[in-house]
């Protein structure tokens, strides 16, 4: 089994970097699980494009990222594909195209493999201003999203 | 009482506005309204470094940043008084060529073609033909393959720099392109071929279109700014003859000529004036869809960039096919005090750029002139000649027609400071 554990966000963005620190973190607390074969790691900036890529060929992902609006900063959420069906773009144009809408239109294309399994892990962001560094309150919650991809890719292995 | 309100106009790149009043049929306002805030770029280009320019003025746009650092750094280059070498040129063409897949791709098959198919999204496009949506995608990836194989990077490429580049890309990762260009070069010319097979909102305008043209080479980055009135200017002398204005609703400025009048830059102003000059696969293409140019459907836009993109790919095999660096990528600036223009063919149209520089080469003053905001005063008249057709429709379809003239310039109010809200209101009535 292929597994994809993807982390999307921005370096320069405060908690927009919420997706990457912690596939960051998981990959330095959980070596062993991260370097074994089966995963393949990447961070991503653009979904539009990279995220359909990183999928390729993958049986299971584990994508983290930012979040808004759903509870307080550093709050974690994990969803499921079906999670993101009632998704309304908050924006008409290009700038708006994020991962719902990558996903969904990656599944509209068969660009993924029949019965990809996607589990989503939502860092709830503070800030995301230009050039700031993560709040205290998403970088407190940074250990227990590892625990959650670890868990969430343990579910995968076993299944 | 006729009255349409769209909270922001889908498709375009950035947000905005669009009010149009009647009374009897006809349009007694027509505004499109820029409301997003200004971006300051020529101010904070000021006292830094001519160097740091090319890089700057790339964060101005994610999808067109290579037109902002070639026109930024032909204009310092000016202002230097040095010359490129032909192999520079050639790679910075090559690199251009990369903007012009992505750009055209993204936006011909998923923010206009929705429209021609009576689709209200991209994933609406992708659930009935998803082909198209596929081969955008795989042509989107291979333009931005290109700017990071250059650029370093696909968005805000990082290797161009004021005399050349940075370093010169092996040629083993150029040539690793080939076989995707070769496919892509298929793709495109089946796309031109499905263009002429669309059919597409009826409007005729007698534009002025205005467009870079140069005799041996298809006008991108050399060559003198050529009106369709028959008016060649050089670079050095744009400002003589097209002259920015500001409105009270719009962020960003307008353009007219020296005369007062509107004209239009981009894909349908290029492939009117510069046909010629196109590669001879995309020449064939043009040829076998049997047009009469000038082309003066705003719509056809779409045609326009259907053939500049096997022009483009084309171009890319020849230049990724010859490609042989040899010498130093970059020439040893000596920093003067100065004045240059520069002008380059963004995928949207012409993009002038004027820097004044210091003994230390640090920017004095700066002047960025933005296809869209060219495009603006066009668009509105456009809109104008549209009124009576627009009060007689139902007002859902009467703003689909204006959003679709709008989308068919492919707007990047980003660039122009951001864009669209439709308010279609009956004054009589108010």
């Amino acid at each position: 089994m292929k597994i994809a554990a993807i982390g999307i966000g921005q370096d320069m963005r405060g908690d927009d970097a919420a997706g990457f620190e912690a596939v960051r973190l998981w990959e330095q607390t959980h070596a062993a699980s991260a370097s074994s074969p089966d995963i393949q790691v990447r961070l991503i900036t653009v979904p539009a494009l990279e995220l359909a890529d990183a999928l390729d060929g993958a049986d299971a992902a584990v994508v983290v990222d930012a979040t808004s609006g759903a509870g307080e900063p550093g709050t974690i959420r994990t969803l499921s594909l079906s999670d993101l069906e009632g998704h309304t773009p908050a924006s008409g144009n290009p700038h708006g195209w994020g991962l719902p809408e990558e996903l969904r239109l990656g599944k509209l294309l068969g660009q993924f493999s029949p019965g990809l399994l996607v589990r989503l892990i939502g860092i709830e962001a503070g800030q995301m201003q230009l050039g700031r560094p993560l709040s205290l309150a998403v970088r407190a919650a940074l250990p227990l999203a590892c625990d959650r991809i670890q868990a969430e890719i343990e579910a995968i292995r076993k299944q | 009482m006729n009255r349409i309100d769209v909270p922001a106009l889908a498709r375009v790149e950035g947000e905005g506005g669009l009010f149009i009043g009647l009374r009897d049929g006809q349009a007694v306002e027509v505004r499109l309204d820029i409301y997003e805030p200004p971006r300051f770029f020529e101010g904070f280009l000021r006292d830094r470094f001519l160097q740091d320019v090319p890089d700057i003025t790339a964060r101005i746009c994610g999808i067109c940043p290579v037109a902002y650092q070639m026109s930024s750094a032909i204009a310092l280059e000016a202002a230097l008084g040095v010359q490129i070498s032909p192999e520079v040129y050639a790679l910075r063409r090559l690199m251009y060529c990369g903007e012009y897949i992505e750009s055209h791709a993204l936006h011909m098959f998923m923010l206009q073609a929705p429209d021609l198919f009576g689709r209200e999204s991209v994933l609406e496009l992708a659930a009935s033909e998803p082909d198209i949506v596929r081969n955008a995608l795989r042509l989107k990836k291979l333009g931005n393959a290109i700017l990071s194989c250059i650029g370093g990077r696909s968005v805000h490429p990082v290797n161009v720099c004021v005399g050349g580049f940075y370093s010169w890309p092996s040629a083993e990762s150029v040539r690793s392109l080939l076989p995707e260009l070769e496919w892509a070069l298929d793709t495109a010319v089946r796309a031109a071929h499905w263009a002429g097979t669309l059919s597409y909102p009826q409007l005729q305008i007698d534009y002025e279109f205005v467009a870079l043209h140069h005799g041996t080479e298809y006008g991108l980055m050399r060559g003198e700014v050529l009106s369709s009135s028959g008016k060649a200017t050089p670079v050095a002398k744009y400002e003589q003859e097209y002259v920015e204005y500001q409105v009270p609703h719009s962020n960003a400025l307008h353009s007219k000529t020296r005369n007062g009048t509107p004209y239009m830059v981009g894909p349908l102003a290029r492939l009117n004036l510069n046909h010629e000059q196109l590669m001879p696969g995309a020449r064939s293409a043009l040829d076998n869809l049997r047009l009469n140019l000038p082309l003066r459907n705003p719509h056809l836009s779409f045609v326009a960039r259907a053939i500049e993109l096997v022009h483009f790919v084309e171009e890319a095999i020849q230049l990724a096919s010859t490609y042989s660096p040899e010498g130093a990528s970059r020439i040893d600036l000596a920093v003067k005090a100065g004045e240059g223009t520069g002008a380059s063919e963004a995928p949207r149209g012409l993009l002038y750029h004027r820097y004044q520089l210091d003994e230390a080469g640090l920017v004095q003053s700066a002047r960025i002139v933005p296809p869209t905001a060219q495009n603006l005063p066009r668009m509105e008249s456009d809109l104008r000649a549209m009124a009576a057709e627009l009060a007689s429709l139902p007002s859902a379809e009467a703003t689909r027609r204006a959003e679709d003239l709008v989308r068919a310039y492919d707007p990047c109010i980003s660039c122009a400071t951001h864009f669209l809200k439709l308010r279609i209101q009956d004054t009589e009535a108010e």
